[in-house]
């Protein structure tokens, strides 16, 4: 099966001045329809900048980003413009730079353009249900929880009925179980919404919920050993000496 | 996106920046307000001289008219109907007359019309076929003017031409529906046999208008001139207006340079009010990228933003404007009274408005588009590039290099003084950034031993902030206003010291003036007849010395209305000594008492194309050949000026009747008390207006300022914008930071000093700007003084206003900083938060 | 600690620098201390090598003729063999259980600069294998602990599967520290080396 979307080889390097930060030097990966991939890796690792190599938000230096068999780098402004509108949807976990709109007003900002106000904003109320964020259609990002705010974000996203869901640390600031809800959605989301959806995140319990792991470090992602010839070999030494399979 | 989602977003944030919008709102208003009350002035003032000529010329092509008020032969209409190519003809005598009703006097053009004009004629005599006048004795006035005077319909109304005065009955009111817009023009309307009679010009008219056969206008003008015989002028029959604008020129001009000025600041005021919510822009703008909008869409929302700005400020400005025209403006120039009829109606054309409203669109388009940079670029999440210190040092290049074409047009082409008026406030802008940057940097040495926290506080924002547009156009908006002051302000007052120059010279040349009584007296042009033995009665008054005649009127030489002035030959000063252009002052002044010498101001010499020394023939209404003695300023009248001796004047006119008598007093006797007693004599034979030396000054210096008012309104329109301007934009600033402070105040700021470093901030900021502005303005001032010399001729001493400059500059910033101080003790009075 | 072949890190040892018994012994209490092998472990494992012919006694050792190791003193020397099966042992991927240990073991007893490509293959390998055991774990719900409607036997699980995470966690944080600083080391030396021919 086609991946939705495929990194092939890519790479990325920034300049602070004179010097060059080699951020991704050698980035592969699919993400398929359905399927929760989790990106793992310390804080600057380049887990952000790959998820907008993904979206097409920034260009690679070099490799290839394609999304449903289309390649982002020779997709026009507006092209991009509209796929992430309708179909790449990234979720803004800093909310909305206009800090006065009220959260009806900026989960509905995507599909303003498709629906006109009244029809966007009813969406934009129902999506706010959906995540479970319906207390917040009328209030201001400012006096939302942590939680409330990730959710909003996820809505944002959602409202768009997007194909591909890209998530920059969804969990960060949460409690234990705020951040089991958060991971929830975007689990079912993937399970039951069939979207492809990308995170990254810096917390490995965090990451037992998607489908497939990988490790960014040093600007390449390591994918997962292949399972041991036994099949159970599951084995974690403790400093204990205890065993657990 | 659609209409309603375009509504609905500016609706939603609308709610938080309202009272930014407002502001916004006011300066595209006041902007386009004064923009459209000088076009409205302008054209109105033009444009009423316009309605009038039409209203007469109608639809003939040509005008045979006479060079002196005296006008000519009516005969002469037979031979110009004899024409080949002459489809019609019809004569016109107009003279100008005072109207004398119960309730006041009225300088008019009294037009004396034969009932032929109606068919010929424009509105204003079309009436006449249907009206009994044509039959009757009597006079037609337009509505508003015989209301004002207190005549009603069969009432007597006294008309004075020259020293009679004479009752008629007022045949008829015109209306608005009968004449249109001239029904606010000082006109008199009578039957031609009516109006020669009464005014003495039997079987004259003054001019004859002409309707040639279609094609034959190459012809017909050919015989005309022919006929002319160079006694007469053979022009276009819509010549008036040419002539007018010509006259109206500098005024014009002037009030156009400073309506350009008044939008500037009336732009940055606006531009500055809408850069308070551009940060909220922005923030959109990166929302609605992000949640997947293509560049259009953002631009077709800003625009949305632009139009509602620019729409609402226009109209609201349109409708300050009309006020401001109204009340402020709708004076006319008493100078131009007094060559021309004109009225008092405003002539509102399309185009005005059109200017005007786009300008306001316009400004609203640039600064609301400011976030444009945002939008185009392809990637948004990438960070701004910081370092702009190359930037910064192409600008203040460009700056000099300004400065540089600038100095050029000062030196070597004064006449470019608009272009070099642009280049220098390019340059100021260019340039500002540097010096605001340099005076910060100056004042923070200057203050870094200092024990108090608040210079500290009070530069901490303005270092970042020296980058920020929103702090540069603030400071601009200062630094224009007090430019456009100072410059213009400052050519101003050289412009009037020079015109007051020319009066005090002119009316120097006698302790007591006798002139022809009316409103245009004050430049002795309406010649009167003096018996004989009048004269000698006055040379019997006890402290008179001696009685002269000074002749002088207005002569249309090419489409310059000129200024003739004959002083007796014995006349202390025949030219009026500072006013001299080129030539020797003595030896000029003797040729002139000699006789067959004239000298022109450069305009009038520029039309006949003579220097000094040639011969010229002026178009006088006997041409006698002159030899060009000096070349002087336009003593004033903007047209241009012509002086020869009263002797060679009565030749030149054909006509010995003086329009003033010079009388000189005895040393050691009060010109008061003479005056009165050559009142006293003069009384009884002929109305003259007497005045003493004293008061004549005291009319020219009050008509000259008269006629700059409007140059004096508009300076203090733009130095209050300003100031508003500049106090409403640094307020919102300091309200839109009270984050910032209430962060400041976790380390324990007090109030008062957040308060005192929050108004030392301000002061220095707009300080900064007018400081600039001020400098700038000195130099504008130089500019404008020489392109007024060079382009109108004006008389212009120069002298620098440097404290006037500094007054200006530090009321505009008291004023400022005053208006500030409630709202920056507002603003520091929020609480302390952590983490602002 | 079966999965740890002491008899490869004492052969690492003999490698890093020729020795004898209880030289060789000192040397791996003071770094590898953890194994807790004793002098007569050291002998053993001695023998065994040597039985293998992956050591031999140093020729030195030939001019007292003795008997007694501990009298004589004997050096062991790395045989051609032995520095073979040194390699295998180094580029092969560590069993998980005794990861830790078999990490810092082989990190202690190779040379480098040439083995250390080696190393970091090998903890990269250690990356992989802890991401693949997260893989196999099962979603946490670590929040339903608190639901006293989940059996306590359950809620135990979850814990302890919480733990297994954090535990794996910080082997990949460690791993991933390491590994990018044998990188560095091994680019840095590269340079110097290149920088100043010999």
């Amino acid at each position: 099966m086609m991946p939705l979307l495929r990194l092939e080889s890519v790479a990325k390097s920034y300049w602070r001045g004179t010097r060059e930060l080699r951020v991704l030097t050698d980035v592969s990966l699919d993400v398929h329809a359905g399927e929760l991939v989790g990106v793992y890796g310390k804080q600057e690792a380049g887990k952000t900048t790959l998820l907008k190599l993904a979206g097409g938000f920034e260009p690679p230096d070099a490799g290839t980003v394609t999304f449903d068999g289309r390649d982002l780098s020779g997709v026009s402004g507006s092209a991009i413009a509209r796929l992430h509108r309708e179909e790449i949807a990234w979720v803004e976990r800093s909310g909305p730079e206009s800090r006065e709109l009220l959260m009806r007003v900026y989960v509905a900002l995507p599909m303003y353009r498709r629906l006109g106000p009244i029809k966007a904003e009813r969406r934009a109320v129902a999506a706010l249900a959906k995540v479970g964020a319906e207390d917040a259609a009328d209030a201001r990002w400012s006096s939302l929880s942590n939680t409330t705010r990730m959710l909003v974000a996820i809505a944002q996203a959602l409202v768009r009925e997007p194909r591909l869901l890209l998530v920059d640390d969804p969990t960060a600031g949460l409690g234990i179980v705020d951040r089991e809800r958060v991971m929830g959605l975007l689990h079912s989301a993937a399970e039951d919404g069939g979207l492809g959806v990308l995170m990254a995140v810096p917390d490995m319990p965090a990451m037992m919920h998607a489908h497939e792991v990988r490790s960014l470090s040093r600007g390449r992602l390591l994918a997962p050993a292949d399972p041991p010839p036994d099949g159970h070999g599951t084995v974690v030494e403790f400093p204990g000496g205890e065993r657990s399979a | 996106m659609p209409l309603s989602s375009l509504i609905h977003l500016y609706r939603v944030r609308l709610r938080s920046r309202y009272v930014q919008e407002l502001l916004a709102l006011a300066g595209i208003a006041v902007g386009v307000a004064l923009v459209f009350a000088a076009l409205v002035a302008n054209t109105s003032l033009t444009g009423s001289v316009r309605q009038l000529t039409s209203g007469i010329v109608g639809q003939t092509r040509f005008q045979l008219a006479a060079r002196s008020a005296e006008g000519f032969d009516q005969r002469l209409l037979v031979d110009v109907k004899r024409i080949e190519g002459v489809k019609a003809a019809a004569p016109i005598l107009e003279v100008q007359a005072n109207v004398i009703g119960p309730s006041g006097r009225r300088s008019v053009l009294f037009v004396g019309a034969d009932p032929r004009f109606a068919r010929l004629g424009g509105v204003l005599l079309r009436h006449f076929t249907a009206a009994q006048l044509s039959q009757q004795q009597g006079l037609a006035l337009p509505a508003p003017l015989a209301t004002a005077l207190g005549i009603s319909l069969g009432a007597p109304v006294r008309v004075q031409i020259d020293t009679n005065t004479v009752p008629v009955l007022l045949g008829a009111q015109l209306q608005q529906s009968d004449i249109g817009a001239l029904v606010h023009s000082p006109v008199a309307i009578a039957p031609l046999a009516f109006a020669q009679k009464i005014s003495g010009l039997t079987g004259r008219v003054t001019r004859i208008f002409v309707e040639p056969e279609p094609g034959a206008d190459r012809r017909v003008e050919a015989a005309l001139r022919h006929l002319a015989a160079g006694r007469l002028n053979v022009r276009a029959a819509s010549n008036d207006v040419a002539v007018f604008e010509q006259a109206a020129y500098p005024t014009n001009q002037s009030t156009a340079l400073f309506s350009v000025f008044s939008a500037l600041v009336g732009f940055l005021f606006a531009f500055s009010a809408v850069l308070l919510t551009v940060p909220q822009r922005r923030r959109l703008v990166a929302d609605l990228r992000m949640a997947g909008h293509e560049p259009w869409v953002l631009v077709e929302m800003l625009l949305f933003d632009a139009l509602v700005l620019g729409v609402a400020g226009s109209l609201v400005g349109l409708e300050l404007g009309d006020q401001i025209s109204r009340h402020l403006f709708g004076s006319v120039p008493g100078y131009l009274a007094y060559a021309f009829a004109i009225g008092s109606q405003r002539v509102v054309s399309w185009q005005s408005i059109a200017i005007a409203g786009s300008a306001g669109l316009v400004a609203a388009c640039v600064a609301v588009l400011a976030p444009l940079r945002d939008i185009l670029a392809r990637h948004t999440v990438t960070d701004p590039p910081a370092a702009d210190k190359r930037a910064r040092q192409w600008t203040a290049l460009a700056g000099l290099a300004c400065l540089a074409a600038t100095t050029v047009i000062v030196v070597a082409a004064p006449r470019a003084a608009l272009a070099g008026l642009v280049a220098l406030t390019v340059a100021l802008l260019l340039l500002l950034p540097s010096l605001l940057r340099w005076i910060i940097r100056a004042f923070e040495l200057l203050t870094r031993t200092m024990k108090t926290p608040v210079p500290t506080l009070a530069v901490l924002e303005l270092r970042s902030g020296v980058s920020k547009t929103r702090t540069i156009a603030l400071a601009a908006t200062g630094a224009i206003a007090v430019f456009a002051t100072v410059a213009i302000g400052g050519a101003h007052a050289d412009l009037q010291r020079g015109l007051d120059a020319a009066a005090y010279e002119f009316d120097a040349n006698a302790d007591v003036w006798a002139t022809f009584p009316g409103t245009s007296n004050a430049f002795a042009i309406t010649p009167f007849v003096v018996p004989a033995a009048t004269t000698a009665a006055l040379r019997d008054i006890p402290g008179v010395r001696n009685v002269r005649v000074y002749r002088g009127s207005f002569l249309n030489v090419g489409d310059h209305r000129a200024w003739v002035q004959a002083p007796p030959r014995t006349a202390t000063w025949p030219i009026p000594p500072t006013q001299l252009r080129k030539g020797d002052l003595s030896l000029a002044t003797v040729r002139i008492r000699e006789g067959g010498w004239t000298v022109l101001s450069q305009a009038v010499a520029d039309v006949e194309h003579v220097s000094i020394g040639d011969r010229v023939t002026l178009p006088t209404p006997v041409p006698i050949p002159l030899r060009v003695a000096a070349i002087s300023t336009n003593l004033g009248w903007p047209p241009g000026a012509v002086v020869l001796n009263a002797d060679d004047y009565a030749r030149a006119w054909g006509s010995p009747a003086p329009s003033a008598l010079q009388i000189g007093v005895a040393d050691g006797m009060s010109a008061d008390r003479v005056a009165a007693a050559v009142r006293r004599t003069l009384g009884a034979n002929l109305p003259a207006k007497v005045e003493t030396r004293r008061q004549r000054t005291a009319l020219h210096f009050a008509a000259s300022r008269e006629g700059l008012s409007r140059l004096t309104q508009i300076s203090i329109l733009v130095l209050i914008s300003a100031m508003l301007s500049m106090a409403a934009a640094m307020g919102g600033m300091i309200w839109q930071r009270r984050p910032s402070i209430a962060a400041l105040k976790v380390h324990g700021y007090p109030d008062l000093e957040l308060w005192r470093a929050l108004l030392l901030e301000s002061g220095l900021l707009l300080g900064t700007g007018c400081l600039v502005g001020a400098a700038f303005g000195l130099y504008g001032q130089i500019l404008l003084s020489r392109a007024l010399e060079a382009i109108t001729g004006f008389p212009v001493f120069y002298s620098t206003a440097g404290l006037v400059a500094v007054a200006i500059l530090a009321l505009v910033t008291a004023v400022a900083v005053a208006m500030l101080a409630v709202p920056g003790y507002l603003a520091v009075r929020v609480r302390p938060a952590p983490g602002g | 600690m079966s999965g740890l072949s002491t008899k490869h890190v004492v052969l690492g040892l003999v490698l890093q620098r020729p020795g004898y018994g209880y030289d060789l012994q000192q040397r791996l209490a003071s770094r590898l201390g953890f194994l807790g092998l004793s002098e007569n472990a050291v002998y053993k494992i001695l023998d065994r090598l040597e039985e293998d012919g992956w050591i031999k006694p140093t020729d030195a050792n030939e001019d007292g003729g003795g008997t007694t190791r501990r009298a004589l003193r004997v050096t062991y020397e790395a045989t051609d063999i032995g520095r073979l099966r040194f390699k295998e042992w180094l580029a092969m991927p560590s069993d998980r259980a005794v990861l830790r240990d078999e990490l810092q073991a082989k990190a202690h007893v190779t040379s480098d600069p040439e083995d250390l490509p080696l190393v970091l293959r090998v903890a990269e390998e250690q990356q992989r294998a802890c991401l693949s055991e997260l893989g196999m774990l099962k979603r946490p719900a670590l929040a339903r602990v608190a639901d006293p409607e989940v059996p306590w036997m359950h809620c135990a699980k979850m814990m302890t599967d919480e733990f297994s995470v954090r535990w794996l966690q910080f082997m990949v944080d460690w791993l991933d520290a390491i590994c990018e600083l044998m990188e560095e080391r091994i680019q840095r030396t590269a340079a110097l080396t290149h920088s100043t021919p010999q």
